[in-house]
């Protein structure tokens, strides 16, 4: 049952203090990322296998909860990639590492939000409210022992709207919340795993 | 899924710890120490003080637990074994081990502030002598809220991650890499 309240401690904010009037609170995924098609990696003729870390954090902190409930959705991008031949928490005979970090930013801020949903619960749900949580992906790769460090960075962000409120423009509406944060990892790894893989170092 | 969370947070919780997970930068650390692989011995609360620190921990009257129930103590161990094992350097037959005796576990997640104190005593033990002995202690403090869902999931956070930032700071400790140094003296 908590198991997305860490990851998105303000839109659960957000609807607690609208009263918990259950249903109000429709998610939607920010459409300016997209899906990266499985065609888009630029997969090594001979994939090697990678230790993978992954940290979930919450405005720079870690979040050691969140990362253990979202860890196997990020796990799963990667293995999906196929730009791997293993993944897994331990050494691999050449030292290549894979870092994973998803850090969860405000851009409404708690305090915004929290009066938002007082506003949304006062009023029985008529003063709709609208909030974003925004998401930061660091993906860093060391191909071998002592190579140099490949890093890129990827942007997505999750709205929620609570009571009557106009759906956000350029998003797409997701049917809970736990698959909201779900299809933003997917879509934020994948994409940060594509630019690793166009990086000329990536297959070397 | 909201509406549950809602009931979750408007009331008390029980706050289970998650796993540890070791970041790049604690890796390539241990990795770049040039500290040999090392076995880990016995952690345990420090002689004189009260079992509670070492088995109960809260924010706002939230208990807060380590994973599979284990003590405080025995999340930092099991939090450097993970580390050592990630970089490599995890030996159940190395003549080097380490210990460790808890004795600060403190969390206060006040309104306007929250604050942390989290400290052990290491040792690093070869061939029955010890050749590395030190306190350690983190402390944070950050700015608190008077909202209890937010201030206590980011008392939560804090407190998970003093765990990484005190054996980070095991790990940079020059007398610490001196006594485990995998090169011959």
């Amino acid at each position: 049952m908590s198991r997305w309240i860490w990851t998105g401690a303000k839109l659960a904010l957000v609807a607690a203090l609208c009263g918990g009037s259950g249903g109000c609170a429709t998610l939607y995924v920010d459409n300016a990322l997209g899906d990266t098609p499985l065609s888009a990696y630029h997969r090594p003729a001979t994939p090697k296998p990678v230790q993978t870390l992954f940290v979930f954090k919450t405005k720079g902190v870690d979040n050691v909860r969140a990362t253990t409930v979202t860890r196997k959705d990020v796990l799963d991008t990667v293995q999906q990639s196929g730009l791997f031949s293993a993944i897994g928490p331990d050494p691999v005979p050449d030292g290549a590492v894979l870092s994973i970090t998803v850090d969860n930013v405000p851009i409404t801020s708690p305090q915004e939000a929290a009066a938002k949903g007082f506003a949304t619960g006062l009023t029985l749900g008529l003063a709709g409210s609208e909030v974003t949580d925004g998401y930061v992906c660091t993906i860093e790769y060391i191909p071998a022992t002592g190579a140099n460090k490949i890093s890129v960075t990827e942007h997505h962000a999750i709205h929620a709207t609570i009571g009557a409120h106009s759906a956000p423009a350029n998003a797409t509406r997701a049917p809970t919340m736990q698959e909201g944060v779900k299809i933003m990892l997917h879509q934020v790894v994948a994409a940060g795993l594509k630019d690793v893989s166009s990086d000329p170092a990536f297959d070397q | 899924m909201l509406a549950l969370a809602a009931v979750a947070l408007s009331g008390c919780a029980t706050l289970k710890l998650g796993d540890h997970q070791p970041a790049l930068d604690t890796l390539v650390a241990l990795r770049e120490s040039g500290i040999a692989a090392l076995s880990v011995g016995e952690f345990k609360l420090g002689s004189g003080l009260s079992p509670d620190l070492d088995k109960h921990q809260s924010s706002r009257g939230n208990p807060i637990y380590p994973p599979a129930g284990s003590t405080f103590s025995g999340y930092l161990r099991d939090s450097l074994i993970s580390d050592l094992k990630a970089a490599g350097k995890f030996d159940l037959a190395s003549p080097w081990s380490i210990q460790a005796q808890l004795t600060e576990n403190n969390l206060s997640t006040g309104m306007s502030s929250g604050e942390l104190a989290l400290g052990a005593n290491f040792q690093v033990i070869r061939s029955g002598s010890v050749v590395f002995e030190k306190h350690i202690l983190q402390s944070d403090s950050w700015d608190s809220s008077f909202v209890g869902a937010i201030a206590i999931p980011q008392a939560m956070n804090h407190y998970g991650q003093a765990y990484n930032s005190l054996l980070s700071k095991l790990y940079a400790d020059a007398d610490f890499r001196a006594a485990c140094s995998a090169k011959p003296k």
